[in-house]
């Protein structure tokens, strides 16, 4: 018996993802400034954002991503499309530099910085919910369960460790490591597996 | 190089934001160096990562737009593109955390840059019956060991207070069921009571990365534990 398998349409995260090592590409190829206006656009609002839930200040945020995307100005050829996506490139130019900083100024969230933030938690999860369909990470996000959803966000967006993540939520260890690898699991079969570019 | 046991998803996403313990990372890099499942890991977690960033994950937390036609003015007029090609401090930047590792699958390589001298030069301590000690690196709660154990030697009944990461160097031990193997990660908490009992034929040689301190049934290794600084 053989089993036909059914060709993938690509969803919009992975035209976009396209897109933006095509635009990356023509920088590193070509030097095309309007590539690279566009690259910028479309990341460094987002890019910005992260670091500050990371416990960033303004400020230090965005000398960080200016420095960062200098960066992919001029060594463009650091990237290879064959290893990563253009956003996966930047996101890891960008925690690179960020655990630099953390390292270099022992800089740490403030209390009240957590405390926001930990009251965004439940907002977030709640809002995920009733997210924008249009977006096919979100519907992979929005089909786990509320306590893998809260770990995720925690991780990603407070950049919490595991540790931190148990102290906070008052769980054990274990717990929280079961709830990673699942949440993991789910997304791998969902996000980019094989698709990095 | 196939291994049996891993670090947990959870500890390799602590190691990709940079957020595990200090002497964690020397143990886990050994480990993925010879790991070719957990560099892929590694890469899954940071596509994740840059497609959550992508997919208005974070978006509630805020947007900053504003001057960016002023900023990529400022890089685009002020530099060439492509005009530095000699900076070893961005091509370690670029980096995925599984970059640093593709050099070669097998442990034998990178050691001699961590020891730097063979592992019978170390300083041994015994700490038991055919069991011996050596303290490598103390960073606050975080400690780095070599640990060798002749054949059937038993490690006392402990738990901890944190992580510990044991990586198998040399010979075998067996534990809850399970036997280690030289590359294999063993990966414990707070929640884990453990024996390890070295088996097969040679002496076992394991790196080992705690966070905080061990915690002992035995009474007696309770009121040596100062000395040995375990």
């Amino acid at each position: 018996m053989s089993i036909k398998l059914a060709k993938k349409e690509p969803d919009s995260n992975e035209l976009e993802r396209s897109r933006e090592t095509k635009l990356l590409k023509s920088v590193r190829d070509n030097a095309d400034k309007s590539a690279y206006r566009e690259l910028y656009k479309l990341m460094a609002p987002k890019l910005t954002a992260w670091l500050c839930a990371q416990g960033m200040e303004r400020s230090l945020a965005e000398n960080v991503l200016q420095e960062v995307m200098i960066i992919v100005w001029t060594k463009p050829y650091l990237f290879d499309e064959n290893k990563a996506a253009a956003r996966t490139w930047i996101y890891t130019l960008i925690r690179n530099k960020m655990i630099d900083e953390y390292r270099s100024t022992t800089r740490k969230k403030t209390g009240l910085q957590k405390y926001e933030l930990l009251n965004n938690i439940d907002e977030f999860v709640d809002a995920t919910d009733v997210i924008s369909t249009t977006r096919p990470v979100n519907d992979i996000i929005s089909t786990l369960p509320k306590e893998q959803k809260q770990i995720l966000y925690m991780l990603y967006s407070m950049g919490m460790s595991h540790r931190e993540v148990s102290e906070t939520l008052g769980l054990p260890i274990g717990t929280v490591k079961s709830r990673t690898r699942l949440a993991f699991q789910r997304l791998r079969r969902n996000i980019g597996e094989n698709q990095w570019t | 190089m196939d291994l049996n046991h891993c670090p947990s998803s959870a500890t390799l996403a602590d190691f990709s934001f940079g957020n595990g313990f200090s002497t964690s990372e020397i143990v886990l890099r050994a480990h993925i160096s010879a790991c070719r499942h957990c560099r892929t890991k590694i890469r899954e977690i940071e596509t994740i990562g840059s497609d959550l960033l992508m997919n208005e994950f974070h978006d509630h937390l805020g947007s900053f737009s504003e001057d960016i036609d002023s900023k990529v003015d400022e890089i685009v007029e002020g530099y060439d593109s492509s005009c530095d090609r000699n900076s070893a401090k961005s091509l370690n930047l670029s980096k995925s955390k599984a970059d640093d590792f593709e050099l070669d699958d097998s442990l034998d390589c990178l050691f001699p840059s961590y020891l730097d001298c063979s592992f019978d030069a170390l300083p041994w301590k015994s700490a038991g019956k055919d069991i011996q000690l050596c303290k490598l690196r103390e960073d606050g709660n975080s400690r780095l060991w070599m640990i060798k154990g002749k054949p059937g030697a038993k490690l006392p009944k402990h738990s901890h207070r944190g992580q510990e990461l044991t990586l198998v160097l040399k010979g075998a031990y067996a534990c809850s069921s399970n036997i280690y193997q030289p590359g294999d990660l063993h990966e414990c908490d707070d929640e884990n009571t453990h024996q390890p009992i070295i088996v097969g034929e040679v002496d076992c040689i394991s790196l080992v990365a705690t966070e905080g301190n061990l915690k002992f049934d035995n009474p007696f290794l309770r009121l040596i534990q100062p000395m040995l600084g375990i």
